[in-house]
């Protein structure tokens, strides 16, 4: 497949969104450079927004968009698979016709387009989301396990976020090892659990992620072995649950 | 996971920062070239200058880690006492962006203190009582940084003519660059041979419209923006990359509309003294 990409300036143009709703871009020199990406394969479109909807809906999205990248996207250098340019080209002008229809609401608004279609390429996003994900579990795991994994990925989406917007922390090695700690604790529903004391949206999980990120690096958390490291995660669990409930 | 904070430790550790070990060096160096088309080879050279902490490797008591920090985060046991290459596919790790490279010894036992004879005298009658535990930062390393994507990684500037602006000057950000265009050749000073001094209050001009600008772009909130530069991630734009970069050399950790000057002083290296010996210069050459 051929990607074209965009011009670095897409982004200034004001007329971005209009001319995404009248179909006026992939054609037009304003946006499109002369770079093109070639292939060698077919990029299929995924669920590229996780934010809204029923639960259920949303985990299958999820599912979609990991199976997706994982059989059509992973095994591309990194250099094209991190890029904001690469993702808001396929965006704008390869994946228009079905993100319209699976978001419609794009067409009511620019900013639901800004949420949807150009949200900037950082841990908020859900294609990072995603790709993080797979690239983290697929190669650490073997085929029964790596279903586990994305399913714990998707029930502690919190905690994952939180581990992902940390840049110390945004490593396979320490997602897994995590994810390994909840699992045989059974945590889940302990660490979405809010803490109503504290300002703000504050939940377990994320303080125990905080406090593990204001150890760092007298306490190295992501080299440590997997007993140590649940010792320390439960530890700071247990005192916020002493401290607020 | 890259740390370059000057902060104090509850224990003693080797680093740049800290004085702990006033003998001590740990000093990283890395070559780069590409295995083939799908690897980087990165090529490790250390100078860790502790015959105690030495030893611990030696011993197993510690271990040698290597940090790679782009998008995210890999990382890596080192065997200290063999060749070290390290072979990271391009799949897991990309160097258009920009990549920054630590190496940390971290404890991997509970050991004493006692017996360091390195240490500062201000731990001579503590030492005995210090342990360290698995899991502890011992030293840390310089951090050697890639920009892979930026063609001059060390210019801020440019400065050219444009008869073509509606203005005297004008400043705009360019993709790398603050780009300085003035309407006039004479607006450089092209004849004077301090003319590079006389620029700078053009410079600071720039400064501050750029910071500003960073700073509106890469808050979070739109009102009162505030940037904590330690705990941000690398800006995706050249520009605002090396401003980062700067403020982070120079130690400064917060940017808002409230301190721009402050900070511009902080990066800046004194612009206006300079700019102001400049003039006096030229006074002192007509006289």
């Amino acid at each position: 497949m051929r990607v074209r990409l965009l011009k670095d300036s897409y982004f200034k143009e004001d007329t971005l969104y209009e001319d995404f709703l009248k179909d006026n871009i992939r054609e037009n020199v304003k946006y499109i450079s002369n770079e093109v990406l070639d292939i060698e394969r077919d990029l299929p479109v995924f669920p590229v927004y996780m934010a809204t909807g029923a639960e259920k809906a949303r985990k299958e999205d999820f599912l979609e968009a990991f199976e997706v990248i994982e059989n059509h996207y992973l095994g591309l250098d990194r250099e094209i698979l991190m890029s904001q340019k690469f993702w808001h080209s396929l965006l704008l002008i390869h994946f228009r016709d079905y993100l319209l229809e699976k978001y419609p609401q794009i067409k009511k608004s620019p900013s639901e387009f800004n949420r949807i279609v150009v949200k900037k390429f950082d841990w908020e996003n859900y294609i990072y989301k995603a790709l993080l994900a797979v690239q983290y579990v697929l190669p650490n795991t073997v085929s029964p396990q790596k279903a586990k994994y994305y399913r714990l990925i998707i029930d502690n989406l919190d905690v994952f976020n939180y581990i992902i917007k940390y840049k110390i922390f945004r490593n396979d090695i320490f997602l897994l090892r995590v994810l390994d700690i909840i699992d045989k604790n059974d945590l889940s529903k302990e660490l979405k659990a809010e803490i109503h004391e504290m300002p703000g949206d504050e939940r377990f999980g994320r303080r125990v992620i905080f406090e593990m990120n204001k150890e760092y690096p007298v306490i190295m958390s992501p080299m440590l072995d997997n007993a140590l490291l649940e010792e320390i995660f439960l530890n700071h669990l247990h005192n916020y649950q002493k401290k607020y409930s | 996971m890259i740390y370059r904070k000057e902060a104090n430790f509850p224990y003693p550790v080797l680093s740049q920062f800290s004085l702990d070990y006033p003998e001590g060096a740990f000093h990283l160096d890395i070559d780069i070239s590409e295995l083939g088309s799908k690897s980087y080879r990165f090529a490790i050279s250390y100078e860790l200058k502790s015959p105690f902490l030495q030893n611990l490797l030696k011993k197993d008591k510690a271990e040698l880690y290597i940090v790679f920090e782009s998008k995210d985060v890999y990382f890596e046991k080192l065997d200290p006492f063999k060749d070290l290459n390290v072979d990271i596919s391009k799949e897991r790790i990309s160097l258009d962006q920009k990549t920054n490279i630590q190496i940390f010894v971290v404890a991997k036992t509970r050991f004493s203190m006692r017996n360091n004879n390195e240490l500062d005298p201000y731990y001579d009658n503590m030492k005995k009582d210090l342990y360290l535990s698995k899991g502890n930062v011992l030293a840390f390393s310089n951090v050697v940084k890639f920009n892979g994507d930026l063609k001059k990684p060390y210019q801020l500037f440019s400065m050219k003519v444009d008869k073509t602006i509606e203005s005297e000057i004008k400043i705009e950000l360019a993709q790398e660059f603050i780009q300085i265009n003035f309407k006039k050749e004479e607006y450089k000073f092209p004849k004077f041979k301090n003319k590079e001094k006389l620029r700078y209050s053009y410079a600071y001009m720039g400064l501050q419209k750029a910071l500003m600008k960073f700073l509106y772009d890469e808050g979070e909130q739109k009102e009162d923006p505030e940037i904590d530069i330690e705990e941000i991630d690398e800006p995706f734009n050249g520009l605002y990359f090396k401003l980062y970069t700067l403020m982070q050399e120079k130690n400064v950790t917060m940017l808002n509309t409230e301190n721009v000057d402050e900070v511009i002083h902080a990066v800046s290296d004194n612009i206006i003294d300079k700019y102001c010996s400049a003039i006096e210069e030229l006074d002192r050459d007509e006289s």
